[in-house]
This record gives C-alpha cells, sequence and structure tokens, in this order.
C-alpha cells in the first residue's frame, strides 16, 4: 500500500516536489517523512534521477545545422527566408506555368516541363507473382500522398499477398540498398487464419541518388522470396522521386 | 531557458522577421531536438519532427495567424508530430534491425528511449514537453488546451509508470 503524507500518497509529493509545485508545509512534512523512511526515501532518488535523465539534453549541433539548412533549402522552393512575392505576382506566376504546361503537353514537349509537378500518386514499378500457390503483388508509389507533412513527397511500398491455403507461417516486406544488409519495413510474424494480408510503408529518406531492393520474405512454412523490384530513388523537390530499373 | 521571465516577454508576440524566426530556432532547437530524438526511433525521425515543427510556426507566425507564444505552438506542434512517429511506430511494426545502429545511442539512453517507448504516445510526449521544455504546469496547460490539475494528474500517472518501468515496483 502507498505511503501517506497527511491525506496524500508521499510518490504524489514526491512529484509536485521535484517540479517546484508544493507548499512550504507540505515540502516540511514530505522531509520529515523521507528522513524516517528508507522506502520512500529511495522512491524520491529514482524520481530525482529519472527527472535528470529526461531532462539531459542530446547533444544537438549536428542536428541544429541539418535542421536550418533544411528549411533554408525550402526556401529556394517555398519562399522561407527570403522576400515574399505580393499574392497577385504569384498568382500570376502560377497562371503561367500552368499555361507553359499546358502549351508544352499540346506541342508533345510536356514531359520535361512536367516533370517538375510532384504527382498526387504514381504507380512506379509494380510486380505480381506467383509464389507456390500464393500470388503476390509488390507495388511502389510515389507522390504527395505517402508525404508526411512538412515533405514534399514519399516513396511507398506495399505488398499484397494472397495465401492460396491457410497455414501458420510469418512474413516481411523487406528493402535492401545495394551491397548492404537488408532492412525490414512490415511484417506479420503469425499468418496463421490469415489468408489475406496487406503490407506498407514509406522507404527511408536518403541524401543521395540510391538504388533500392524490395521483395517479401515468406515463410509458410518454407522460405521463399519474391522476385526483387528495383527503384532508383533520389532526393528532389525536398522530399523523394522514384523511378522502375 | 523557459523560467517566468520568458512567460513574461512572450506575452507581447514578437512581430514575425527571420531574424526573429532563426532567433526562435537558435533558442529553442536544443530542447526541441532532445524531445524528439528522445523519443523517435533515430535521427531521421526526429530530424522529421523538428521540421514540421518549425516549418509550422513560420507559416503560422509570417502570415500573421499567430495567438500565442511561438514557443508554445512550437513545442505542440512538435509533440503531436512525436505522437505520429510513435502510434505509427507501434501500427506498422517498422522494423530497421538492419539499419545500421545509432552509435550515440548507448545502453542507458536505449533503456530510457525503451521505458518511454512503453507508455501511451500522449503521456511520454508531454513527459518529455515538460523536461525538455522546462514548462511548468501553467505553460503546459497553456500549450495543451487542458486544465492544470488534467496536466498534473497526467504527469503523475506517466512519471509513475516510467519510474516503475526503469526501477521495478515498490517493495
Amino acid at each position: 500500500m502507498a505511503h501517506r503524507v497527511g491525506s496524500r500518497a508521499v510518490e504524489e509529493l514526491v512529484i509536485a516536489s521535484i517540479d517546484g509545485a508544493l507548499g512550504e508545509a507540505d515540502i516540511r512534512a514530505l522531509r520529515a517523512h523521507l528522513t524516517t523512511c528508507a522506502e520512500c526515501s529511495a522512491l524520491a532518488q529514482q524520481h530525482e534521477r529519472l527527472t535528470q535523465r529526461l531532462a539531459s539534453p542530446v547533444a544537438s549541433e549536428t542536428a541544429r545545422l541539418t535542421s536550418l539548412q533544411r528549411l533554408r533549402e525550402r526556401d529556394k522552393r517555398r519562399g522561407l527566408f527570403s522576400v515574399h512575392l505580393p499574392r497577385l505576382a504569384l498568382g500570376v506566376a502560377r497562371a503561367l506555368i500552368v499555361a507553359l504546361v499546358a502549351i508544352g503537353g499540346a506541342l508533345g514537349i510536356g514531359e520535361g516541363v512536367g516533370r517538375s509537378q510532384i504527382p498526387e500518386r504514381e504507380v512506379v514499378a509494380q510486380k505480381t507473382e506467383t509464389l507456390g500457390g500464393d500470388t503476390v503483388v509488390l507495388t511502389v508509389e510515389d507522390g504527395r500522398f505517402a508525404a508526411q507533412s512538412g515533405q514534399t513527397s514519399g516513396i511507398l511500398v506495399s505488398a499484397d499477398l494472397q495465401l492460396a491455403t491457410r497455414r501458420a507461417g510469418s512474413t516481411e516486406l523487406r528493402f535492401a540498398v545495394q551491397g548492404e544488409p537488408y532492412g525490414v519495413l512490415g511484417g506479420a510474424p503469425d499468418l496463421t487464419g490469415v489468408t489475406k494480408l496487406r503490407l506498407e510503408n514509406r522507404i527511408p529518406p536518403v541524401d543521395s541518388p540510391t538504388i533500392f531492393e524490395i521483395w517479401i520474405h515468406v515463410e509458410a512454412p518454407d522460405p521463399v522470396d519474391s522476385d526483387h523490384v528495383v527503384i532508383r530513388v533520389v532526393p528532389a523537390y525536398g522530399g523523394l522521386r522514384a523511378r522502375g530499373l | 531557458m523557459s523560467g517566468q521571465n520568458d512567460v513574461l516577454s512572450e506575452r507581447n508576440i514578437v512581430a514575425f522577421s527571420e531574424a526573429a524566426f532563426e532567433a526562435l530556432h537558435a533558442e529553442t532547437f536544443q530542447a526541441v531536438w532532445t524531445m524528439a530524438r528522445r523519443l523517435c526511433g533515430d535521427d531521421s525521425e526526429a530530424q522529421d519532427v523538428a521540421q514540421i515543427a518549425y516549418l509550422g510556426v513560420y507559416r503560422y507566425w509570417r502570415d500573421g495567424r499567430l495567438r500565442e507564444p511561438p514557443r508554445h505552438l512550437l513545442f505542440r506542434v512538435a509533440q503531436r508530430a512525436a505522437i505520429d512517429v510513435l502510434r505509427s511506430r507501434s501500427r506498422r511494426q517498422r522494423l530497421f534491425q538492419a539499419l545500421p545502429k545509432d552509435p550515440d545511442a548507448g545502453w542507458v539512453e536505449g533503456e530510457l528511449r525503451e521505458a518511454l517507448r512503453r507508455l501511451k504516445p500522449k503521456d511520454a510526449t508531454l513527459l518529455m514537453l515538460q523536461a525538455a521544455g522546462g514548462f511548468s504546469y501553467e505553460e503546459l496547460a497553456a500549450i495543451q488546451g487542458q486544465s492544470v490539475g488534467s496536466i498534473r494528474s497526467r504527469l503523475f500517472r506517466a512519471r509513475t509508470q516510467l519510474r516503475k518501468e526503469l526501477y521495478g515496483e515498490r517493495r
């Protein structure tokens, strides 16, 4: 049972004391109790150590510079840290871009212009395969839909698995940068009772062009890997763009 | 960093300028990073949390929509972003075991991080908001839009649970 000082639990008083939210009378009563109760004294020390550990700063200088750089990079595209054009001028500029894209498309030269527009959703690579009797559809999609807030685009990898028979097993959606150990984007440790399954996750961010291999690994019960889908991911426009290889 | 003087000086919101924003960034980044990095699995996730928070403040401040001290909005957005990361992590079983581990993450730090992740995301982020940001109950209540009593009880619950996670039950 929790020890008490007056009507309040000692742990509550200890926490309030650390937070500077305890009156003088309560502080005196708590101190008096702690000097006579070893258990509560140990508890108070644990809370003090915990508070110090939580508040101890994590080294941040490199991260701060990276953060500033990322914010300034947005400047080049979106006006952060720069003089802002009046809204009217922005509207005119947008209208001109739309007109140029339309004219370019009509003249058959739209591809180059269009590439500057990150699509809402675009299938970059897709592969359907039969593993034993099971069917696997591996899809890589690129676009704003897959991005977190604050990013321009993301790359979403998904795997739809249809098992021919119900059986025990496990599966993982794996990826690897060429020449490095694989990582896991998602998985199901127990396939018991499952016939359909979808795994999905975003590709981790990259700082330079990177080639990823992506595949499904199934152990139900024998291990088998699907064919690898290979994509090239490049940082672009503040997010990522991907192309199938 | 966040004493009573800061609260008083922030009651009048400073007019937006790039210099004011950069000053906010310089002043607060250590706390935002400590909170984000201790909650997130890696530098990349923590950078995303920081980016979301600073961009959110930047836009509100620049567009004249700020109705509170920028530091309050900053930490609230950072907290929400961190909650998203924690929820997303548990939901999608995001396991990057094969990727290189953070060399700075020692055993003790790893133990604390793991214990934090066993709390509810809202409680873990509130705890780090208080610890890293140095906010009082009153400031936290203002940031969260909740009563001081509610903040106090949430923090009490989180602190007692975290202590149990790290040091075990009382005898």
